[in-house]
């Protein structure tokens, strides 16, 4: 009897696994389409917006009034932001796409550079013509490829969810793996294969001058190089540690990016767990940032006397005339910004964060990279206008409490002397940059964004 | 003997059958944040927004909390400059024409983060981790410029196996 009812209940699991698997299922099938519809979505977004990219380029380079030319240029900036952040929605992270993303991310530079060069702005120089042209073809290839893709997903029920599963498969080879074997492909990411390598054949440009260059160019550090005990006595010493106190330090690694430098970890003293981190530059020798990973207590000391501790700190590591401009607290510390200060104008580029904690007031962290890199003596040329001059390019309905020169870097890494005036609108601050050869207004920014306060 | 089949099968079923009830009615309550995180998923962010942060609406507390969860999930238990030093990939990728232009656009990249697409991004964060997270934002990046990172002890990407090697840090193999 007790059998039989043992039996019973068996064949009532296996029902109820059976339909809980069943539901399962059907759940993931559901999940499973909502995803492959979103990226169904993204992609013909993709298609749609490189589409009417290459269409609005071509209205630029062919109309002749120049409102005309700047109202398809916006719209072409509108649909090349549209097209990237798409493409940023589709699983493709392990297929080369890098030229196809260079190039919208230069088109984007290039559109919105000379749509916002405002009424006063002339016609497009025979140079700007020529890029708009090149990269109006690069468009319609790029267009027509994607179109293409476009229709062979629809027609052969191509699913990106495949796509995705390849890219994960390929994501866990080993390169050897990967060698004898090749990546998984399928009929979509051959399609993208051979948009990139069309996308290639194109010549790129010559952007310079025009456009702003994707990233900095930093100058190297002058000086010779410097051995490994060299750096660690560098470190050493900028980190206040001495081998007779029972310190060490080693060169635990060389980092080849810019500017090249030696990583040296240091132990304090016996026995104490905790590591101190330097980067010192290959050239020249320069301490680029320190980090104490120590422990910190409850803030027992106030932001003033943080500050101090900054500044007593910069001037004992042989940096001058520093001038305070931002701060950050977190955690129980305070990351403050100082700024160069060359005859009373503040060299922005010239910059530190110095992180103290606020415990105790030590400093356990310097960042100085920036400093490092671009600080030395400047020809400063006397402004061409005059603070009562530039004070004219404000917004009358500002009210100015403070002003001050300084030097900035523009978008294509320029220094420029300006006027920075801190005004007051309503309750917030925010600080103004007028050229002070030219009076043109350079930039706006708020004086308190969230979690970072300019100073 | 076979009453002790019967028994030992009538037990199971029983198990299964209360297990299995208590999942369904009780998801977030038997398997915890897990379960809760495939039902969140399908609204995703707003969600978790309004949920878990404080003040919902300000994008600057928003993307810490996105970068120490995924700093977190990434490196927890690496050393606390490799912590900070995937927060610094984070912020290098903003400002990479390859990569999306938000911290969320990045971080939610499909398959660009592990702990995205296994959802432990979802798990609250560790407190070193918010402070690794600013330290990035101040300006520290021991990744010296890196975009990608990947564990080679796990499986390899080879792909990202391609990019040139800047500097290991604790169990993570940083590139550019």
């Amino acid at each position: 009897m007790r059998q039989r009812w043992g039996w019973v209940a068996l064949a009532l699991a296996v029902v109820i696994v059976g339909l809980i698997g069943i539901r399962e299922y059907s759940l993931r099938k559901e999940v499973e389409l909502k995803t492959e519809n979103q990226y169904q979505r993204a992609f013909q977004e993709v298609v749609y917006h490189v589409d009417s990219l290459a269409e609005e380029l071509t209205k630029a380079a062919v109309s002749s009034s120049y409102p005309m030319t700047q109202k398809a240029l916006a719209d072409a900036w509108r649909h090349t932001e549209s097209a990237r952040s798409g493409l940023g929605q589709l699983p493709v992270g392990t297929i080369e796409l890098s030229t196809t993303e260079d190039f919208l991310s230069q088109v984007a530079s290039f559109t919105y550079v000379l749509s916002q060069r405002g009424a006063s702005g002339s016609g497009l120089s025979e140079r700007e013509w020529t890029i708009l042209r090149d990269l109006r073809d690069q468009a319609t290839f790029a267009a027509e490829e994607l179109t293409r893709l476009g229709g062979s997903i629809a027609l052969g029920r191509l699913r990106w969810i495949d796509v995705q599963r390849d890219s994960m498969a390929t994501a866990a080879m080993r390169p050897d793996e990967e060698r004898t074997r090749g990546a998984p492909s399928n009929q979509v990411t051959k399609g993208l294969k051979m948009l990139e390598d069309g996308m290639t054949r194109f010549p790129t440009p010559d952007f310079e001058g025009v456009i702003p260059p994707p990233r900095k160019k930093l100058p190297s550090i002058p000086g010779a190089e410097i051995s490994t005990d060299d750096a660690i006595k560098i470190a050493m010493d900028f980190a206040g540690y001495s081998v007779q106190e029972g310190a060490r330090g080693e060169v635990i690694a060389t980092i080849s990016s810019e500017p090249e430098s030696y990583r040296v970890e240091m132990t304090p003293s016996r026995g104490q767990v905790s590591k101190v981190w330097a980067d010192v530059s290959v050239r020249g020798g320069k301490v680029l940032w320190m980090y104490r990973d120590s422990p910190i207590g409850s803030e027992s000391i106030t932001p003033a006397m943080a500050v101090n501790a900054a500044r007593a700190f910069l001037a004992s590591h042989g940096f001058q005339n520093m001038r305070e401009i931002s701060r950050r607290d977190y955690q129980g510390v305070s990351a403050i910004g100082f700024a160069h200060e060359q005859n009373g104008v503040v060299i922005y580029p010239d910059y530190v964060v110095v992180r103290v904690a606020l415990d105790d007031g030590r400093v356990d962290g310097f960042e100085g990279t920036n400093y490092q890199i671009f600080h030395r003596v400047r020809p400063l040329k006397e402004p061409g206008l005059s603070e009562a001059e530039a004070k004219e390019g404000l917004n009358p309905r500002l009210t100015v409490i403070g002003s001050r020169l300084a030097v900035i870097l523009d978008d294509f890494y320029q220094e420029k002397l300006v006027y920075e005036f801190r005004c007051k609108l309503d309750k917030d601050t925010y600080l103004v940059y007028i050229n002070a050869e030219t009076g043109e207004e350079e930039e706006v920014k708020k004086a308190e964004i969230r979690g970072l306060e300019l100073v | 003997m076979p009453d002790r089949v019967g028994k030992f099968i009538f037990a199971v079923t029983v198990l299964v059958v209360v297990v299995t009830v208590l999942w369904h009615v009780q998801p977030g309550g038997v398997f915890g944040d897990r379960a809760a995180y495939h039902r969140e998923n399908e609204d995703t962010l707003p969600y978790l927004a309004e949920v878990d942060l404080a003040k919902p609406g300000q994008s600057y507390s928003y993307n810490l909390e996105l970068m120490a969860r995924v700093i977190s999930a990434e490196a927890k238990g690496e050393p606390y400059l490799g912590q900070v030093a995937v927060g610094a990939v984070i912020l290098n990728r903003l400002d990479h024409p390859h990569f999306p232009k938000t911290i969320p656009g990045v971080i939610f990249e499909p398959d660009a983060f592990t702990a995205v697409s296994t959802g432990h991004v979802w798990f609250p964060a560790v407190d070193s981790s918010y402070r690794a997270a600013q330290d990035a934002l101040a300006g520290w990046d021991p990744s010296g410029g890196a975009i990608y990172y990947y564990n080679p002890a796990k499986a390899t990407n080879w792909w990202v196996a391609t990019r040139s090697y800047i500097i290991q840090i604790g169990r993570h193999v940083f590139l550019r």
